[in-house]
């Protein structure tokens, strides 16, 4: 019985006519679900793998070539390898980012600083898809570059065709968790005499994509409505070219053989003509003796010939042709053939390109350079690969002839079918045609902040296999390291052992990419804003590195001066560059603007400061903003080396609150003591999800760091979700057995008492008891710092503890009703903290205890 | 129906042409006549040789010495129909060419073949005493047509009343028709309604209609009139349909003759019996014509040999392989042996119940790989600045 499948099922031929007199509401529908690009991609990634292994998919599916298209299992296998190879993750990701110049081709991005324009690729909509019936995994791969841009497709198969696409995509379709792409997907069976049921589905298309030989291609773009974009895949023509040396040389006619015989001459990149450059008549002959000694040495390597009887009808046919041409005149044609019938060469004087009959037929003619031009022009809509084979010094000029005829392909003789990833298809990416350009302006001044449109959309990502277990720094350490990884970097290394996270540059661009728009959000404007960026460098550390290249994304300027040492020529860049934005550690940028700080109070040229790795205390944002005039303090970034940016904040952001880049992570906060979900805005760990890697699955990674939700929804316009940062899970830790938060500790020391350093909690065993002490970076003397608290009447540091612990009412109980705590407060320069080695961050605690 | 006497260019040396070209019974199966075949052959092959350097040459290559020839038509060299598309070939001076007909080939190949007065004239007389045979001709029943074949200059100016097509002589014209028409600018575009329209009037007038030419366009109208739900005409009986010249450029929307017919039954109202197509062509221009049963009888004037697809040998009676024909009475170009690009099956004549004793064959189609199959893509276009 004929059969279809229309989005995602079997249907009769009956029920496909009732569908098709609904078809227009039913791609519209289609059209206008979300298409999840990234969440496609796992789909296909996690069923190319069930593919690739010995599953009960892969031999339904080897059983439906077997049976019905008369193939061998083994070549079986490999047909529905190459369809696995095409759809893994791997090979997608890197056909978008080839074709469509971004893995986020879908997501509509601002093209300039200047105005409030934003430029996308689309789908075209509806693709209709007219498949030839001679290919076997053709038509699925040429579905999934329909789906992979977003298109709904309906592939009309061969009225002869076996049922393997339908059965294919049945397959895929039950085992894919994923909808979005299923109703994007029909296969039918039509005939093309069938030409209403034909011309019904092209009135309705956006593209035709026509698969074959050229009667076929020139009777569908007939019935083609000029409001669909006709989108031709024709047969093409290759041929070998040699120039004298080297058709004198043994080595090039084997490679020739090799080409000739190694696919049978079934693909469009096989040679049919071997044009061999000022060669007499008597030159092809002797070549061709050559030739056929060459085929007669290695003709039992090769595949025997599999031709049908039409086929041999073909090859008898023009070899009768030929052979009666040589009748003609003297050194007309000739032909020297097998004795066993495997290959045929067939000589011939005129230079003009002739399609062989295949089957290790070739072709030998003559040509002279300068008619190149006048040979092959006229052929141009057939022309496909040179196998050349010449001396360098020929290789610019001829191969700008040839692709002046034409030539889409030039490649060595002898791998004149090899093919590489990525590589375009007859002249065009794939892609490309199936796709539009659209874009938008919009005056809406808050948009200015925006580099994406995505932010104005709720996007929760989806995985297709989602685990259980939470992942912490330890199985991070645990990944191997990749054998496609290309960025390393150093994540961390407080506790002494150096940890290193590995990237592809296609990962590093991706996070790069995020945290360049998360920093615009916060207010750089890369327009205006002249930015230098301080953050340290050098010894893997990746903070300077990817500023410098979320900068260059900016297309913003920028002094990549790094947390250099020398503050004089620093702070003197600074002022003669008019430099208006500082991004670094505020640690650094603290002891920077102190060291300058008699011009920068005075001319207050610095508008911005975007920090990042540690948090600027309130008092010390206090000191900015009063003393040296900064108006806008922002976290250049939330995120950690592992995971890379996490978090971004707006201009309604306080120091705490950020967005989360929900396009390309998925965030949980879950209880501190369970894997739940917290309950409304309680701290609880923040736990994320990325699919911004190619090799490496980071799924439920816990990050370490503390937070709650903001339910709210942000003044700024973006719908993506909000998050407080409430510290490091490490920071709450435990004294005298009881868990004291070493940010609350921070929170207080700046909101009670105005100190607004950097600090740093050092525990040890002080006899029965514990010692607490908090040591607070300090380069003044004890009677200046004194002075400046915004406690008045404090004579000495016992009285500042004091004055603390009133505050901390915890704490306090510890210290003078339990009595199994002291906690000391004093002053320490800058020289004398603690630092880890690899960041040059402060270490929170230090605990000296020596428990085991 | 008068014809002037036609002659061979040289009645010394091709009179057993002369003679089996002039055999009036088509389909007649005697020793004498395959006597006189062979005869033929052998002067036909000396002509060839003599005037042709190209055909002495081929003749030589192929190892063929017409003096030791026993009279096996199997041995004679055959030249493939397609060779001619590239090449012109001559046997005769420039003078002596009568016509060169361009075959309209499917795409871009034209075939040039040259003729001379006695080749053209003879297979156009071999029509006649077809013709005949089947009671076609008929001087006294005024005959309406409709030509499914391109209208030309003359009969545009003229109008319809005058045509010189050769097939209106068995009966004379009342009134004649072309459906492909003249556009003015050099074309010719298909008058479906026209077309229609004019056998509306036919059946009024109920004279016997003759309709001639391409079965494409015929079948259009018919399926035109069906769709339009147009209510089936009853043409005169006596009427006549004589396809030829396939589908050319419509082979996609090619339905089987046998639906054809039942359609043209149906619509027309002409017996089965009356739908007749031809085959020929250019390279060989013997007609082939249906017999009542729809079969190619194979007549006197030529012989038709089956040829492995692989390496040419005979195959014999029902098995497919290249249709070859063979037949001494073409004078201007050596085509006496031709082998076709089409794929056909020799059946014995008694296999057939018309009645004709003569071989049959039947086409299966083309012999080669469709243009959609494979790289060769249209070859024809690759070849167009060949000659």
């Amino acid at each position: 019985m004929r059969t279809h499948f229309w989005q995602g099922q079997t249907v009769s031929h009956e029920e496909l006519i009732s569908k098709l007199e609904t078809l227009e509401s039913c791609i519209e529908s289609a059209l206008i679900e979300n298409f999840d690009l990234d969440l496609f991609v796992e789909s296909c990634d996690a069923f190319s793998k069930q593919l690739k292994s010995e599953s009960e998919i892969q031999s339904r599916l080897v059983a439906t070539l077997t049976v019905q298209d008369g193939i061998s299992s083994d070549i079986a296998k490999e047909i529905i390898n190459s369809i696995a190879d095409f759809i893994s993750k791997k090979q997608i990701k890197f056909k978008i980012s080839n074709e469509l110049g971004s893995l986020t081709p879908f997501t509509s991005k601002r093209i300039n600083a200047d105005g409030n324009i934003f430029e996308k690729w689309e789908p075209l909509g509806l693709i209709v898809q007219v498949l030839s019936g001679n290919d076997f995994a053709l038509p699925v791969l040429s579905a999934f570059e329909g789906l992979m841009t977003g298109n709904v497709n309906i592939l009309k198969l061969s009225h002869q065709s076996s049922s393997f696409t339908q059965d294919f995509f049945t397959e895929f379709s039950k085992f894919s968790q994923t909808a979005c792409w299923k109703n994007r997907v029909c296969v039918v069976n039509i005939s093309s005499k069938e030409k209403a049921l034909l011309e019904r589905l092209y009135s309705h298309a956006d593209g035709v994509v026509a698969w074959g030989g050229e009667e076929a291609i020139n009777e569908i773009r007939k019935s083609v409505p000029s409001s669909a974009r006709f989108i031709d895949w024709g047969h093409k023509i290759s041929f070998s070219y040699l120039t004298k040396t080297e058709w004198q040389n043994l080595e090039t006619v084997k490679q020739v053989v090799h080409d000739i015989f190694v696919f049978n001459q079934q693909a469009c990149s096989s040679p049919q003509c071997v044009y061999l450059e000022d060669a007499s008549f008597a030159d092809l002959k002797s070549f061709s003796t050559l030739l056929g000694q060459s085929m007669n040495a290695v003709v039992s390597n090769y595949a025997a010939n599999d031709t049908s009887e039409m086929e041999d009808a073909e090859i008898t046919k023009m070899g009768l042709i030929v052979k009666t041409e040589k009748s003609l005149q003297p050194n007309y044609t000739d032909a020297i053939e097998d004795t066993h019938g495997q290959w045929r060469i067939w000589i011939d004087s005129r230079s003009s390109l002739r399609a062989s009959p295949l089957y290790k037929t070739i072709w030998v003619k003559p040509i002279q350079r300068a008619n190149i031009m006048k040979t092959f022009r006229p052929m141009k809509q057939y022309l496909q690969t040179v196998g050349l084979a010449c001396a360098m010094s020929d290789l610019f000029e001829l191969s700008r002839l040839f692709y002046s005829c034409g030539v889409t392909r030039i490649r060595s003789n002898g791998g004149m079918q090899d093919s590489y990833m990525g590589e375009p298809h007859d002249g065009y990416f794939a892609l490309n045609r199936y796709v539009r350009r659209v874009s938008l302006e919009s005056k809406i001044e808050n948009l200015k902040s925006f580099s994406t449109l995505n932010d104005l959309h709720e996007n929760k990502i989806h995985f297709d296999q989602f685990p259980d277990k939470l992942m912490d720094k330890v199985d991070f350490q645990n990944i191997p390291d990749q054998p496609s990884s290309q960025l390393y970097f150093k994540s961390g290394g407080s506790s002494g052992v150096s940890k290193i996270s590995q990237f592809t540059y296609v990962d590093y661009h991706t996070q790069m990419q995020a945290a360049a728009n998360g920093l615009m959000a916060a207010g750089l404007d890369p327009r205006k804003d002249r930015t230098m960026n301080l953050f340290f460098g050098g010894g893997l550390y990746g903070g300077f590195l990817s500023f410098f290249t979320i900068m260059e994304e900016l297309k913003a300027v920028q002094f990549p001066m790094s947390a250099y040492m020398d503050y004089d020529f620093v702070g003197q860049i600074i002022r003669k560059f008019k430099v208006n934005v500082l991004m670094g550690m505020p640690s650094y940028l603290m002891q920077l603007l102190e060291h300058n700080r008699q011009w920068i109070t005075q001319d207050r040229m610095i508008e911005k400061i975007f920090y990042g790795g540690e948090a600027f205390s309130m008092a010390q944002i206090e000191k900015l903003k009063n003393d040296f005039g900064v108006k806008v303090i922002k976290s250049a970034s939330y995120g950690s080396v592992d995971m890379g940016p996490l978090g971004y904040q707006c201009p309604y952001s306080d120091n705490k609150t950020y967005h989360l880049h929900h396009n390309i992570h998925l965030l949980e906060i879950l209880k501190l003591d369970s894997l739940h979900s917290v309950d409304g805005d309680e701290l609880g760990r923040l736990i994320f999800s990325t699919h911004s890697r190619e090799d490496q699955s980071l799924l439920r990674y816990d990050v370490g760091d503390l937070g709650k939700w903001v339910k709210a929804d942000c003044p700024c316009g973006r719908k993506s979700p909000r998050f407080e940062l409430h510290g490091r899970y490490g920071d709450i830790f435990r004294a005298a057995g009881s868990f004291l938060n070493y940010n609350h500790i921070g929170t207080l020391l700046s909101e009670k008492l105005g100190i607004p350093s950097e600090f740093q909690i050092v525990l040890a065993k002080h006899g029965n008891k514990e010692l607490m002490t908090v040591k607070i970076l300090s380069d003044s003397n004890e009677t200046e710092f004194l002075r400046s608290l915004s406690v008045r009447g404090l004579g000495s540091m016992t009285d500042v503890t004091k004055a603390f612990l009133d505050t901390y009412y915890d704490l306090d109980e510890l210290v003078n009703y339990e009595k199994v705590l002291e906690v000391k407060i004093e002053l320490v320069p800058s020289e004398q903290m603690s630092r880890s080695a690899a960041s040059g961050k402060l270490l929170h605690i230090i605990d000296n205890r020596g428990f085991t | 129906m008068t014809n002037k006497e036609l002659f061979p260019p040289s009645r010394a040396l091709l009179g057993s042409v002369e003679r089996l070209c002039k055999i009036t019974s088509p389909y007649a199966i005697s020793a004498e006549n395959d006597s006189l075949f062979v005869q033929a052959m052998k002067e036909v092959i000396r002509w060839h040789q003599e005037k042709s350097t190209f055909y002495r040459q081929f003749l030589k290559d192929s190892g063929f010495d017409i003096n030791k020839w026993d009279g096996d038509l199997v041995t004679i060299p055959s030249i493939p129909a397609e060779f001619f598309k590239y090449h012109a070939i001559k046997s005769v001076s420039d003078d002596n060419v009568h016509i060169n007909l361009t075959s309209s080939g499917t795409s871009g190949q034209k075939s040039q073949m040259f003729f001379d007065e006695w080749s053209l004239g003879c297979a156009q007389q071999m029509v006649d005493f077809i013709y005949d045979y089947y009671g076609w001709i008929t001087p006294s029943k005024k005959t309406n047509y409709l030509l499914y074949t391109y209208q030309t200059e003359i009969d545009s100016k003229l109008g319809t009343a005058f045509t010189d097509n050769y097939l209106t002589k068995y009966a004379p014209v009342n009134r004649a028709d072309y459906t492909l028409k003249l556009t003015g600018k050099g074309g010719h575009d298909f008058d479906i309604f026209g077309a229609i329209k004019t056998l509306q009037e036919y059946e009024v007038e109920e004279l016997p209609v003759r309709i001639f030419g391409f079965p494409s366009f015929f079948y259009f109208t018919l399926q035109r009139m069906k769709e339009l739900k147009y209510r089936p005409l009853k043409l005169s009986p006596e009427s006549l349909v004589f396809l030829g010249g396939g589908w050319k450029g419509y082979a996609n929307q090619e339905i089987k003759k046998s639906e054809l017919y039942a359609l043209a039954e149906e619509m027309l109202g002409i017996p089965n019996h009356r739908l007749r197509d031809g085959f020929g062509s250019v390279e060989h221009c013997i007609p082939y014509i249906e017999c009542s049963q729809h079969k190619f009888h194979v007549p006197v004037y030529s012989k038709v040999l089956i040829r492995d697809l692989k390496n040419l040998n005979l195959v014999g009676y029902d098995k497919p392989g290249f249709l070859q024909f063979i037949s001494p009475y073409i004078t201007s170009a050596p085509a006496n042996a031709v082998t076709m690009g089409d794929l056909a099956i020799l059946h014995r004549g008694e296999t057939c119940t018309c009645g004709l004793k003569t071989d049959w064959f039947e086409i299966l189609g083309r012999a080669g790989i469709s243009k959609n199959k494979s790289c060769a893509i249209a070859a024809a276009e690759l070849l167009k600045d060949f000659v």
